[in-house]
């Protein structure tokens, strides 16, 4: 097995793992999906074996970048290297399936054996488990594109009477001269643009 | 049905679970990634047997240890192969894919995931590497 540069801590920080699925497996687990009690994303991807240990990456994956991974945006070297994870844990776990070796390290000092590929993205069908995330992103998608195209307008009275309040006729005039500009300049570009046919 | 790891389910304690109460006999052509040639002693050995400590400190993942993995077609075989990074595919050391036709006296398999992958619990009896041949290599 390869030396590892790092801290030697005595237990991962992450405890009550619960399984949400295994993203790589043949025979065993090769990248598994853990979330903690706090419903943090755990990562353990296997990276090394010898006659006693196996060896395994943990690392913490932020939702973001989760959904990124399933919908092949991020690869898993990105997600490894990410900023999110200055430091990662490295464990053997030995023949009675308990961890030794526990190493803190920086993801950059890692050994580029284990470190994917650039490409390293996600290749298969999205788990249905994943179902209720993606949602939850794709609404996140649709309020941030309305928000990023959006024109703000900021509305004050002309009179301090009531504060900064503004009344509701006041509102309902102020769209409708919205709406008849808009009207007006979408008539005058396409004049503009047509005029010469 | 008896099952060839039926000791390692009793070693385990999980003869409760194991194989799972949903799995069922199949009748059908799987797909396996394989060792050039297809009796290579390692060929159909599971996890449990090949590496025991490959699996993470979860008593679900006892029984799972004790299966093989196959796909449901060939396509599915190679997607899950190029969706595995270079560096598992080097530790795994398979080279090629292998194809047969399960029965339902050779085993009970779990219900195939989204992506045609499924766990088999062989029977007692069963003798993949006569059923099993090679038909494509991995690279």
């Amino acid at each position: 097995m390869k030396n590892i540069n790092g801290y030697k801590i005595d237990k991962l920080p992450y405890t009550s793992l619960n399984k949400v699925c295994d993203l790589m497996y043949y025979d065993g687990p090769i990248l598994s999906h853990y979330k903690t009690a706090d419903n943090i994303n755990i990562f353990y991807y296997w990276v090394d074996r010898d006659e006693n240990y196996n060896r395994w990456l943990v690392l913490k994956v932020s939702d973001d970048d989760l959904n990124y991974y399933l919908k092949k945006v991020r690869s898993l070297k990105e997600l490894i290297l990410s900023n999110r994870n200055d430091y990662i844990f490295v464990i053997d776990i030995n023949q009675d399936i308990e961890p030794e070796n526990i190493t803190m390290i920086e993801s950059h000092n890692l050994i580029s054996e284990y470190i994917p590929e650039p490409d390293s993205y996600y290749q298969l069908e999205i788990p249905d488990i994943y179902n209720l995330l993606l949602q939850k992103f794709e609404t996140n998608t649709y309020l941030e594109t309305l928000r990023k195209n959006a024109i703000f307008f900021r509305l004050e009275p002309e009179d301090a009477k009531y504060g900064a309040t503004v009344g509701l006729e006041s509102i309902r005039e102020f769209i409708k001269n919205i709406i008849n500009s808009y009207k007006g300049y979408f008539d005058f570009d396409f004049f503009n643009k047509f005029k010469k046919i | 049905m008896k099952f060839k790891y039926e000791y390692k389910y009793k070693e385990l304690n999980i003869l409760d679970i194991c194989p799972p109460h949903d799995a069922r006999p199949i009748d059908m052509e799987l797909f396996r990634w394989s060792f050039n040639k297809i009796n290579h002693p390692d060929n159909f050995l599971p996890c449990i047997i090949l590496n025991p400590s490959r699996r993470l400190p979860d008593d679900n993942e006892k029984c799972r240890a004790c299966a093989l993995s196959f796909y449901i077609s060939l396509d599915a075989a190679i997607k899950c192969y190029n969706n595995l990074t270079e560096n598992a595919k080097k530790k795994l050391g398979y080279t090629h894919i292998a194809t047969g036709n399960v029965n339902n006296k050779d085993g009970v398999a779990t219900k195939p995931q989204k992506h045609g992958h499924l766990s088999f619990h062989e029977s007692k009896n069963a003798n993949f590497p006569e059923k099993f041949e090679i038909i494509k290599s991995l690279n």
